[in-house]
């Protein structure tokens, strides 16, 4: 092996075990802790069909999908340059206040020295809409859930207690208590703001500038969205991909 | 190119070291006269871009009259000059303002020495339109890829600031047809505009960090609990 | 019996020996600071869960969920260590079982009173607890199960008062059991969140457990102590012996409970995820290392063993002391625990987060935990004076 070549991969860290590693070791957990994890059998989703295609892969396989249409986005992220119109974009069609704890979606950035120069990344995070998203399954009340049609996980504001066990238990941080209306509140893809109305992308897809965020329904064999993710040798990744929450937000380089 | 470059800029700046040490050593042993010599502060232009221009070297040095310029080049009374909307280098090209003397014959001609007039920006140029944020560093260029201000001016870019910024075509789409920073950002003459994004793209959080913003504190401020 | 009024049942049970100024100005006392306390949290609900208390988008959980698991812990002990006693019979702690059914729906009743006003919306909670129960939920499980044992235990009591030993032996072993997997529950809701690598993890279930039976000897024995101790009076024998007994639990426990935590946090170092490791770091050298090493070990598990040790099982006031120190420790484990796995960010390396959040409680949160105490203390005096005979009974069955 070539090492040169070697040293120039980027480390991947333990963020990216091997995919079935994580699931022989997500097999391990639901074994011991039993009824209360629930997994295949009493979890919302039937989570053995929206698993990844193959062994190594992250992305979910054709043919198995529980929803009527499975909404992901795919971030084509050394595009990211930061201009933050995604999230002026998502505050204004979703009316999230401007405050720092409250964001539906949000940049981040990483800034490293190479060789002295400084070199900067940016990373768009929102709700993954896992298919097994901790978050549906800890919620006491159901005030919380994925969305039959599209598998997108939605809030039922008025069923919120405000434990918030689902900010604890989210591997992305994409949920914040809204003052406004007193529950916890999170992205859903622009369901009831542009969705319900036909629109086909979401606010923030939208407003990207620079074609970052492409979202659409992985189902579909003719959208971008699946085009993209069946692109052959394009090295793609989830975030926290240990916490086997099988997320439909999916990363890769333009 | 910075082979090239070196002594071309050592040589100039040499130069205007030593008018502004002749200068300062005159001004330093007699009393200067206003009223002979012309006001002592240069005058600073910010209009159309920023340039200065030193009525002492002209008159006590140079020993130009008060009439070789005033009024036919230069009115007496400040700010005509910028506002006539013609102060460009074009203008002086053609033989107008500055151009008058600095043609090459007379004087330097306008389109070379140029930071005898114009200072290379310290402060790195940040644009927020059309999206937030961009940076250039005028120093890396001129200092570090040895580039000359004409390798850019005015085709590439107008001095004027914000000349870029406010047009309409100032897009990643122009830069890939070889306008603006794509007329060397092309892949060969220096790394692609569609590459390295964020070399260039601070974006918002490099720009509020650049401003002085502070970031979000952790706790929002609003406490009504202690 | 059965046919009794109230105010007979009353009769038979209040100890008139605690009718003193001393005990009414204390239990006073108690109700001002519980007004005072859980007011602060009321607040909440009209000033705004989120401006009340320290919480944010990244440390969601604090000082109040961990109140509530110490209490609900505690509770879970006591109820175990008196079913264990009704069930069997004989054990030496039988002639104290009543007490700690008392103190186990006193402390339940604590936490219940902190977790009340630490969620958002509790009424919510109780419309859709009912109305769209998540099997899947730990939360939901828990909740259900502690409401089911605190109604187990309360009909339980009431058979004790009156001397339905058969209603209180049955509900008592329900009660137990519904403890039992109720704090099975509480450790669940921590040990089922991967996105934790801190709390992940098929040990923390036991672990509480574990923590169940270490609080509930200690407050065996101190609660005990103080019974007395208000009543200037000695124990009986047989009373002595049971407290002896619960001491004799205690210190078992302790040294398993050491023996947990040890392997618990040396694990971390070991491999695994990385952000467990920083988790474990933060209370050995890191932001919480105060709260570790000085109040969790020294204060809460090597003073308590030297006190037993010195005490050899038999000196009821230093064991009581030791007891106390356990509590204390066990209190700040439980705060321990929770900040660790929150105080960690899930996306260190990006937006130059720092290696651990910043969380202090509020005055809000300091308040209701003083509240909660005070629901405790209260209800402590309250069950001595209005049920000291039925506490200090000859024997049981």
């Amino acid at each position: 092996m070539n090492v040169e070549e070697l040293e120039k991969e980027k480390n991947e860290g333990v963020n990216s075990i091997p995919s079935t590693e994580r699931r022989n070791f997500l097999k391990m957990g639901l074994a011991v802790t039993g009824v209360f994890l629930g997994g295949t059998v009493l979890s919302l989703t039937s989570v053995k069909t929206a698993r990844g295609g193959n062994a190594d892969s992250v992305i979910p396989a054709e043919g198995q999908y529980p929803y009527t249409k499975h909404y992901g986005m795919v971030m084509r992220q050394n595009n990211c340059i930061d201009c933050e119109k995604c999230l002026d974009a998502c505050r204004e069609t979703n009316h999230v206040p401007l405050e720092h704890d409250a964001w539906r979606t949000n940049i981040q950035e990483r800034l490293t020295t190479v060789d002295g120069v400084e070199k900067r990344e940016f990373r768009p995070i929102l709700c993954n809409h896992c298919n097994r998203p901790p978050c549906v399954r800890v919620c006491p009340t159901k005030a919380t859930y994925k969305d039959p049609e599209t598998g997108i996980v939605v809030m039922d504001y008025k069923k919120c207690i405000g434990c918030k066990t689902c900010m604890a238990a989210c591997p992305y941080n994409a949920r914040y208590f809204s003052h406004d209306k007193y529950a916890i509140d999170k992205c859903n893809f622009c369901l009831d703001t542009r969705l319900a109305a036909g629109e086909k992308d979401t606010a923030c897809a939208a407003a990207c500038p620079a074609d970052v965020r492409i979202f659409g329904d992985i189902k579909d064999t003719s959208t971008r969205i699946y085009k993209l993710l069946h692109e052959p040798d394009k090295k793609i990744w989830v975030i926290r991909p240990e916490c086997g929450a099988l997320p439909n937000v999916f990363y890769m380089n333009a | 190119m910075k082979k090239e470059f070196l002594p071309v800029a050592v040589a100039i700046l040499a130069g205007s070291f030593l008018l502004v040490s002749h200068a300062s050593a005159t001004s330093a042993t007699e009393e200067y006269d206003e009223d002979a010599f012309g006001p002592q502060d240069p005058i600073i232009w910010d209009e159309p871009a920023k340039a200065s221009f030193d009525h002492k070297i002209h008159t006590d040095d140079y020993g130009l009259e008060c009439d070789s310029c005033h009024e036919d080049v230069f009115a007496m009374e400040q700010g005509i000059a910028p506002e006539s909307g013609n102060f460009t280098m074009a203008a002086m090209a053609e033989g107008q303002f500055c151009g008058a003397c600095h043609d090459g014959d007379t004087a330097f001609a306008s389109n070379t020495n140029c930071i005898a007039c114009h200072a290379v920006p310290e402060d790195p140029i940040v644009w927020t339109k059309p999206v937030k944020a961009v940076v250039f560093y005028h120093k890396a260029h001129t200092e570090d890829y040895g580039l000359d201000c004409d390798s850019c001016h005015d085709e590439a870019f107008a001095m004027k600031a914000g000349a870029a910024e406010n047009a309409p075509d100032f897009t990643m789409k122009a830069l890939y047809k070889g306008k603006y920073c794509g007329a060397c950002h092309d892949g060969e003459t220096a790394f692609a505009s569609n590459t390295l994004c964020n070399t260039c793209h601070i974006g918002k959080k490099g720009y509020d960090r650049m401003m002085g913003v502070e970031p979000h504190a952790e706790k929002k401020g609003t406490h009504g609990g202690h | 019996m059965t046919k009794n009024s109230i105010a007979d049942i009353f009769a038979q049970t209040e100890d008139t020996r605690l009718a003193t100024p001393g005990m009414n100005r204390a239990t006073i006392i108690c109700l001002v600071i519980i007004v005072l306390g859980l007011g602060c949290g009321v607040a909440s609900f009209i000033f705004g869960h989120e401006n009340v208390y320290n919480y944010t988008r990244d440390v969601p959980w604090g000082m109040l969920i961990s109140t509530y698991a110490f209490w609900a812990i505690t509770s879970t002990g006591l109820c175990i260590y008196a079913a264990i006693s009704h069930l069997f019979g004989g054990t030496r702690m039988a002639i104290v079982s009543n007490r700690m059914v008392w103190m186990s729906i006193i402390c339940i009743l604590g936490a219940f009173a902190t977790i009340g006003v630490e969620i958002a919306s509790p009424h919510r909670m109780i419309i859709y607890n009912i109305l769209s129960p998540n099997p899947t939920s730990n939360i939901w499980w828990m909740g259900t199960l502690y409401g089911m044992a605190v109604g187990c235990m309360i009909v339980e009591f009431f058979g004790i008062v009156t001397g339905l030993a058969r209603i209180a032996v049955i509900l008592g072993t329900i009660g137990a059991v519904a403890e039992v997997l109720a704090n099975s529950c509480l450790g669940g809701v921590f040990a089922t969140l991967p996105a934790r690598p801190y709390w992940y993890g098929g040990q923390l279930p036991i672990y509480f457990l574990t923590a169940a039976f270490l609080s509930g000897a200690a407050a065996t024995v101190l609660f005990n102590h103080l019974a007395y101790k208000i009543r200037g009076t000695e124990m009986s024998e047989a009373v002595k012996d049971g407290v002896k007994s619960a001491g004799k639990a205690m210190a078992l426990v302790l040294v398993l409970y050491t023996v947990a935590t040890f392997w618990r946090l040396i694990m971390y170092f070991v491999g695994g995820a990385e952000l467990g490791r920083i988790a474990a770091d933060a209370l050995i050298s890191g932001p919480l290392s105060i709260n570790f090493w000085v109040l969790e070990v020294a204060i809460g598990l090597v003073l308590p063993l030297l006190l037993i040790m010195l005490s050899r099982l038999r000196n009821i006031g230093m064991m009581a002391l030791a007891g106390f120190l356990i509590l204390i420790g066990q209190f700040v484990a439980r705060y321990d625990l929770v900040a660790a796995g929150l105080l960690v960010p899930g996306t260190l390396g990006w937006d130059n987060v720092p290696t651990y959040f910043d969380y202090v409680p509020s005055f809000a949160e300091f308040a209701v935990v003083l509240g909660s105490v005070a629901v405790v203390a209260f209800g402590f005096l309250m069950g001595e004076r209005l049920f000291g005979k039925t506490f200090d009974q000859k024997e049981h069955h």
